[in-house]
């Protein structure tokens, strides 16, 4: 049993004493008096005594025991089962956490611990019965089995929540449109949900750095709303920032406040792998580096985007600092080379392969069979029967995907005019998927197609630069600009995880662990400081791919940030999975009609378990009543 | 103390006793006096009032023959006459702590129970000396703590009153060996006015000892004095009792046990009053809430009568 009041049993145990204590101290201090009869008073006493000993003791039971019922009522107490009780202390030791929960994974785990128990006994005259507590949302019990549990299970669904429908606005999801360059404007979009019943002014406070942006926007009751707005980021690296709703209480306000994870990307710097010499023009290699260039004096080479290395000399730290590789004409890369390659793929950099010869192939097919599943192009480039092919026009274009969305619709149009010469074949490969062919020539074989691997990007351009009219034509230098673009970005632009579930991240290709230790901290919503906290991060270790961080069970919602020796190499933010902010509940009437799944289910609110349980007290106020009445008549047959 | 001026016993009140000046002490039994007075004697002599006829037996005065009834019958009678003589009393007080209880009570006068016999006493042993009779005395302690023969002497009876003066209550009245002390001293048979509240944890010993003066022809009176407070516990809402005699003390509250008690006080009274009954005393309960003045005059006349 449990009460309420527990002061009112402190009270009741002082009321008790206080009659013993009044009398203690109030009682007559007898004055003294001599008798010369005093052996007939001590006979008188001892008769008295005998008489009345009975008596006296009856009352002060009788009172005590009503002064206990008295202060037992004003406790309130509630009467709980055993296995209430084992629920309650279950109860108390829960904590909510910021999770994502698998309902039907919980119900299989009781399935299995049910049916263990069944079969060790006899099945039949095994009861089982699952208690489950939950306010049943319906995002997460929408598609609850119960079927799996034993046939004799007895479900009690006991829900916490309000019958009120409960209105609530969160933060879904924070992130720019387009991933942000230092130096340009970029637009930040926070989604917004209005769960309440009506159109709600919604203010968002979005915090980084030392930067601040007002949002705010009126948002339509029962649907999500993209609140905008433009920023320019300063200076690039890994930063975490906050997304705060302002002036918002409801009942959740955990999802009031959003982390996300900006990463400003510098003008990306590229690295143009070829065994053509730097010096030789024309040739596939020369054209290529000019139009990557951007446009520039020839004498000043310090603002030079584009570094010339040889194909011999592909490394790691030949291509440190360059977010984009450019491959033409690089010969039979070595297999370290092309396991170079892939990882660099992995970790996030972007890759324009442009084929042309037969070796491109082959590198292509090594890398293919490097990356394993991770690369499933929609094409195979094999090499032309022929030595020389005719020329070949474009023939299928996807105008309204990049990089030829932003060309616009004349400069497309102005490829039909366009002859392409040399390149490889194509083949189609069974079970995959063309999204990533952008553009097809008249012989069906791919011109050019994209491939998302890891993080970063790789575009294969099947064309001989060296021979052609493409060097020379028109979109040639948007085309590339474009695909600059596209491959330049990293696809970790979106450096997020939902809390409580397992994270394997792989770190950028720059980070390894003999430059120093990686660290890793969280950043204070209120401040947007930086500062160390004694709570598993999980383990941040070297692999073959690179530098892999796994986390069992994320924390949060927060940022986080991955430092060595005192630099931001990394960043990750942790969020409330979006369903969490959905807290429309499931009717009673599903979860034991539908979703019974042919068990015996019961539904009950605690509110009304907890009225129905709270009518204890009525019992002891009626003992209470019966012991005075008792006491009453025990005096009056005493003859008081 | 006696009156340093008068030298008389401070409880010897002449004023008040003046009312019973005609009084005196009598007794309707017959008594052994010393000298001839006006109590009917025990013994029959040769002058005084004709009491009886006896057979002649040979050896007696010849001139006591009835010689009317002889010559009238042929047998010899001797004629009997009853002698007067004087009263021999002899009061006797219970000195015990007991008696000591009542003084400065609001009931009962101011006069505790000791008090009281003493005035009892010393007025008595006033009116038997104005009768010509003579009064003794004899105080009960731990022992016979004090003795006067019986006696009338106006020296006699100053020293008498000036000793009933003097007693002090102690603890307790070894009455066993109080009644042995004065059977031994006792001489003629007289009257013996045994004053005292009865408190005893034993009666038996004290009823010995009226039995025995009895069994030797003393008339026995016994005086049971009774304070007030006593019979009726004091109201009030707690007393702590103490007993006079070292039977210890009692705290209760006088309300939850007046009936218990009023019942084995009247138990003990009734015991009391039917010991002594058997035992052939005269029993008188005397609460000293009645003036001494007016007990003693109506024991007076309930003497005469």
């Amino acid at each position: 049993m449990s009460v309420l009041n527990g002061w009112a049993i402190g009270l009741g145990a002082a009321a008790i004493l206080l009659p013993v204590l009044i009398h203690f101290f109030t009682r007559p201090r007898p004055r003294s008096r001599p008798l010369s009869t005093i052996r007939f008073l001590q006979q008188a006493v001892e008769q008295r005594k005998a008489g009345r000993w009975l008596r006296d003791l009856l009352v002060l039971l009788f009172r005590s025991a009503a002064l206990a019922c008295l202060a037992i009522v004003f406790a309130r107490p509630l009467w709980q089962q055993e296995s209430d009780r084992s629920l309650a202390d279950a109860l108390a030791e829960a904590t909510a956490r910021p999770e994502r929960i698998d309902v039907q994974a919980a119900v299989n785990a009781a399935a299995e611990m049910l049916s263990i128990r069944s079969t060790n006994e006899n099945e039949d005259k095994v009861a089982s019965e699952l208690v489950i507590v939950s306010d049943f949302q319906r995002s997460n019990w929408s598609t609850v089995d119960f079927s799996v549990l034993p046939q004799t299970t007895r479900i009690r669904l006991q829900s916490v929540g309000s019958t009120e429908p409960m209105d609530k606005v969160a933060i879904l999801d924070v992130g720019f449109a387009e991933p942000p360059v230092v130096g340009a404007v970029a637009t930040l979009e926070v989604t917004v949900a209005n769960y309440c019943r009506s159109a709600n002014l919604v203010e968002v406070q979005a915090v980084w750095d030392d930067q601040v942006l007002q949002l705010q926007q009126m948002c339509p009751p029962g649907v999500k709303t993209v609140l905008t707005g433009d920023v320019t980021i300063p200076s690039g690296g890994w930063k975490t920032g906050w997304a705060m709703l302002k002036q918002n209480e409801d009942v959740l306000a955990i999802d009031d406040r959003f982390p996300f994870v900006i990463q400003a990307a510098e003008q990306p710097a590229i690295a143009l792998i070829s065994r053509q010499p730097p010096g030789l023009k024309p040739s596939a290699s020369y054209f290529l580096q000019r139009a990557l260039e951007p446009i520039s004096d020839e004498r000043s080479s310090a603002q030079s985007i584009v570094k010339r290395i040889g194909a011999g000399r592909f490394s790691l730290d030949a291509v440190a600092g360059s977010q984009l590789l450019v491959f033409d004409h690089p010969g039979q890369l070595e297999a370290e080379q092309v396991r170079l390659l892939a990882s660099l793929l992995l970790c996030g950099r972007g890759v324009l392969y442009v084929a042309s010869e037969l070796i491109d192939a082959t590198n292509l097919k090594r890398l293919s069979t490097e990356l394993g599943s991770q690369w499933q192009p929609p094409v195979e480039l094999q090499p032309s029967l022929t030595d020389r092919r005719q020329p070949l026009a474009i023939s299928d274009v996807k105008s309204n995907q990049p990089p030829f969305r932003s060309l616009g619709q004349a400069l497309v149009s102005s490829l039909a005019d366009l002859r392409l010469s040399g390149g490889l074949v194509s083949r189609h490969l069974p079970d995959t998927l063309d999204d990533g062919l952008l553009a097809t020539r008249s012989d069906q074989s791919a011109w050019l197609f994209f491939s998302s691997i890891g993080s970063g990007n790789m575009c294969v351009f099947n064309a001989d630069l060296d021979d052609g009219q493409l060097p020379r034509h028109p979109v040639f230098v948007p085309l590339l600009t474009e695909l600059t673009g596209m491959l330049g970005r990293s696809n970790r632009n979106r450096e997020d995880a939902l809390c409580g579930e397992p994270l394997t991240r792989l770190l950028p290709a720059d980070v390894s662990a003999s430059s120093g230790d990686l660290t890793v901290s969280h950043a204070d919503v209120r401040s947007n400081e930086q500062h160390d906290q004694t709570e598993s991060t999980g383990v941040i270790r070297q692999t073959g791919d690179g530098m892999v961080w796994n986390w069992d069970r994320p924390g949060g919602p927060s940022g986080w940030t991955v430092k060595q020796n005192g630099q931001t190499v990394y960043a990750l933010a942790t969020q409330l999975p979006d369903e969490e902010s959905d807290l429309r509940l499931l009717d009673a009437d599903v979860m034991t009609d539908r979703l019974a799944g042919g068990r015996r289910v019961s539904f009950s609110r605690v509110a009304e378990v907890k009225a129905r349980k709270d009518d204890v007290w009525n019992h002891f106020a009626i003992a209470g009543l019966l012991l005075l009445l008792a006491e009453i008549l025990v005096l009056q047959r005493s003859g008081m | 103390m006696a009156n340093p001026v008068t030298n008389r016993s401070p409880f010897l009140d002449l004023c008040a006793l003046a009312v019973l000046q005609n009084m005196r002490f009598s007794t309707h039994h017959r008594i052994d006096g010393s000298y001839s007075g006006r109590h009917v004697s025990r013994s029959f002599g040769g002058s005084g009032e004709f009491a009886d006829y006896r057979q002649y037996t040979p050896g007696e005065d010849l001139r006591r023959l009835d010689w009317r009834v002889m010559a009238r019958t042929g047998r010899a009678y001797i004629k009997m006459f009853q002698n007067e003589t004087n009263l021999v009393c002899t009061p006797v007080i219970d000195a015990s702590r007991s008696m000591h209880f009542g003084a400065g009570s609001e009931n009962g006068g101011s006069l505790s129970k000791l008090q009281y016999a003493q005035y009892l006493v010393t007025a008595l042993s006033h009116i038997i000396s104005h009768g010509r009779d003579q009064v003794g005395l004899a105080v009960f302690k731990r022992k016979l703590a004090e003795y006067f023969s019986p006696g009338s002497t106006p020296d006699h009876i100053a020293s008498l009153q000036s000793a009933v003066a003097e007693i002090v209550a102690e603890s307790q009245v070894d009455w066993q060996s109080s009644w042995s002390g004065l059977f031994q001293r006792a001489g003629r048979r007289g009257v013996l006015l045994l004053i005292s509240d009865f408190l005893a944890d034993d009666l038996k010993p004290l009823f010995a000892g009226v039995r025995l003066f009895r069994h030797r022809g003393w008339e026995v009176v016994s005086l049971h004095l009774i304070h007030p407070d006593e019979e009726r516990l004091p109201a009030a809402t707690a007393w702590q009792f103490e007993g006079m005699e070292g039977e210890g003390s009692v705290h209760c509250s006088p309300s939850e046990v007046r009936d218990a008690y009023e019942a084995n006080f009247a138990r003990h009274l009734d015991i009391v009053r039917s010991l002594s009954l058997s035992a052939g005393c005269d029993y008188r309960r005397v609460s000293t809430a009645v003036p001494w003045l007016q007990t003693l005059g109506d024991f007076l006349v309930e003497r005469t009568v």
